[in-house]
């Protein structure tokens, strides 16, 4: 957990607090991590100019880099969505007590990429000086478009069915996007700055571990793990067209 | 035929005068709703009557997507007022009660679609905004009929033995402006799916907007040769040439539109070109289907008469 980037560690850790393994037995957690990596030239990325609202160019005078491409000069793939997507059974989880977080700074979303869970309240906060509205374009739960005028508001939302992903955008600022992932457990990630990613206290078991990404499409593969060990699974995402 | 009074004939003439006022805002009007369509601005305002709790959302001016769909509304808002003004004065001062239908369809359509725009942004729904987008160009239609027939032409027309813009005009600008109407529907299809409806050349409503597109400039250029070669007054002449200019233009900007939006990133603020090309594509969209609304009530209009006359010519025995 060293050089864990704290994004990830929020989005996991927000999630994974609070959970018991329905099916009864105490259980040793085992612990699933690896790496989203890109197999070619990493692509630019693109900066993203704000002109369109004073308040957003003011603070971003030069613009912005945008998130949606953020690969290291290792290959690794940042804001790569990581869950187990089969294995569990009909195990169910209790839900987090708190919120999950999500913020519009810099008139940016952050984060990008994150998950929540089926119920979970959602915090979505609003840190800049200008307006934004939050909309959300889910395909199993109520879509929802939200004002958000005031520098420091708050608001709070649930979605009500498991979906990967949820895309938000802000139709204020047509370069503010994020996904969400809704689930129904705790076994989620989201990978680093260099590609990592880690899911704690997953149950003894064989899994499906599906890895997203919003432009590079999705991966899968299986894994093994024993109570109280790793197990590693990378994910190798090739250049798309165009992209 | 009663001869017009002093007063019927200033009546005829405001009557006139503010139609021609309100079809030129209500085009100005759908040219800003395109503009919304092209910046994707449509729910950049989440609340509806109010703007983000208020009538005006805090430094709207500033931020291009509020401003345009906040903009959208406040023009809507004053076109509504002049729709109704319309609808007021033609309910007191015209006489041809079928007039006075066409004036309370304008208010109605105004209505409904203000109340359309709204129902669109509160329930999220792509489907209402596509129906607002085509409704307003039926609105318009509405408009451009009203303004012609209330026209001093018009009246010289209707008193006279009418203008005869040839044998197959009728039919003709008939055809035209149902074929408009249902280019509009495609080309609200594909500008409302954006990204999902490119590459565009490889899109069948795409297709079926380019074969729909060849149509009518075959029935522009047949309604202008009919016109031409007829006795039609020179109003009506420059209308049916006017009509091909439109075409032409719409023509240009159509693929103007097509070479830049066609792989165009969404993820960012639209550039000049990509909301505003689309967006004049759109509006000349909507004086297409004016001009051609109005060559198609004057056709008919003609070939009434003609009939009328042929009714009226004793058959003789050869
Ligand atoms: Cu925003």
């Amino acid at each position: 957990m060293r050089h864990f980037p704290a994004r990830t560690l929020a989005a996991v850790a927000g999630s994974a607090i609070a959970f018991t393994f329905v099916a009864g037995n105490a259980f040793a957690g085992a612990t699933i991590k690896g790496k989203a990596i890109f197999d070619g030239q990493p692509p630019e990325r693109r900066t993203i100019q704000m002109v369109a609202d004073p308040a957003c160019a003011k603070i971003n005078p030069n613009g912005r880099l945008g998130e949606v491409m953020m690969i290291n000069d290792d290959g690794g793939i940042q804001n790569v969505f990581v869950y187990i997507k089969d294995g569990l059974g009909d195990a169910t989880f209790e839900k987090p007590v708190e919120p999950a977080v999500f913020n519009q700074k810099g008139c940016m979303f952050t984060p990008r990429v994150m998950g929540v869970r089926v119920g979970q309240t959602l915090e979505i906060h609003n840190a800049d000086p200008t307006l934004h509205n939050v909309h959300s374009l889910p395909k199993r739960s109520r879509q929802f478009n939200s004002a958000m005028p005031l520098q420091n508001q708050v608001i709070k939302k649930r979605f009500t069915s498991p979906e990967i992903m949820v895309r938000i955008k802000c139709d204020v600022h047509p370069w503010m996007g994020a996904y969400i992932g809704v689930m129904s457990h705790p076994f989620f990630a989201v990978s680093g700055a260099d590609g990592s990613f880690e899911i704690n206290d997953v149950p003894p078991g064989t899994y499906t571990v599906a890895a997203w990404h919003e432009r590079l499409g999705t991966r899968e593969g299986t894994v093994t793990v024993s109570a109280d060990s790793s197990a590693d699974i990378n994910f190798t995402f090739e250049p798309v067209a165009g992209k | 035929m009663i001869a017009e009074t002093d007063t019927s004939r200033r009546n005829r003439r405001i009557i006139h005068r503010t139609a021609l006022t309100t079809a030129a805002f209500a085009l100005l009007l759908i040219a800003i709703g395109g503009l919304v369509t092209s910046r994707d601005a449509g729910l950049s305002v989440p609340d509806w009557p109010l703007a983000y709790g208020q009538l005006n959302p805090p430094h709207w001016w500033q931020i291009e997507n509020v401003r345009t769909e906040h903009g959208h509304r406040i023009v809507a808002f004053c076109v509504a007022c002049l729709t109704a003004w319309l609808g007021w004065i033609i309910y007191h001062k015209e006489p041809r009660p079928w007039v006075r239908r066409l004036g309370a369809a304008a208010a109605a359509l105004v209505l409904l679609q203000a109340l359309l725009g709204g129902l669109r942004v509160l329930a999220l729904s792509l489907d209402l905004a596509m129906i607002h987008g085509w409704l307003g160009q039926m609105y318009f239609a509405t408009l451009a009929a009203l303004a012609t027939v209330t026209s001093p032409l018009w009246m010289e027309s209707e008193s006279a033995a009418g203008f005869e813009l040839g044998k197959r005009s009728a039919g003709l600008t008939g055809l035209l402006s149902l074929f408009v109407v249902f280019q509009l529907v495609l080309g609200i299809i594909i500008r409302h799916l954006g990204g999902d409806a490119r590459p565009l050349l490889s899109n069948p409503v795409f297709h079926l907007h380019v074969a729909l597109a060849l149509s009518i400039c075959w029935l522009a250029l047949e309604t202008r040769s009919e016109v031409l070669a007829s006795t039609a007054p020179t109003p009506l002449r420059s209308r049916a040439n006017v009509l091909l200019a439109l075409l032409l233009l719409q023509m240009a900007l159509g693929l103007a539109s097509l070479a830049v939006t066609e792989y165009m990133v969404y993820d960012r603020q639209a550039t000049f070109l990509e909301s505003w090309l689309p967006t004049a594509h759109v509006a000349t969209g909507a004086a297409m289907l004016g001009v051609s609304i109005s060559l198609c009530l004057y056709a008919w209009q003609g070939q009434k008469k003609a009939r009328a006359d042929i009714g009226r010519t004793p058959v003789k025995a050869s």
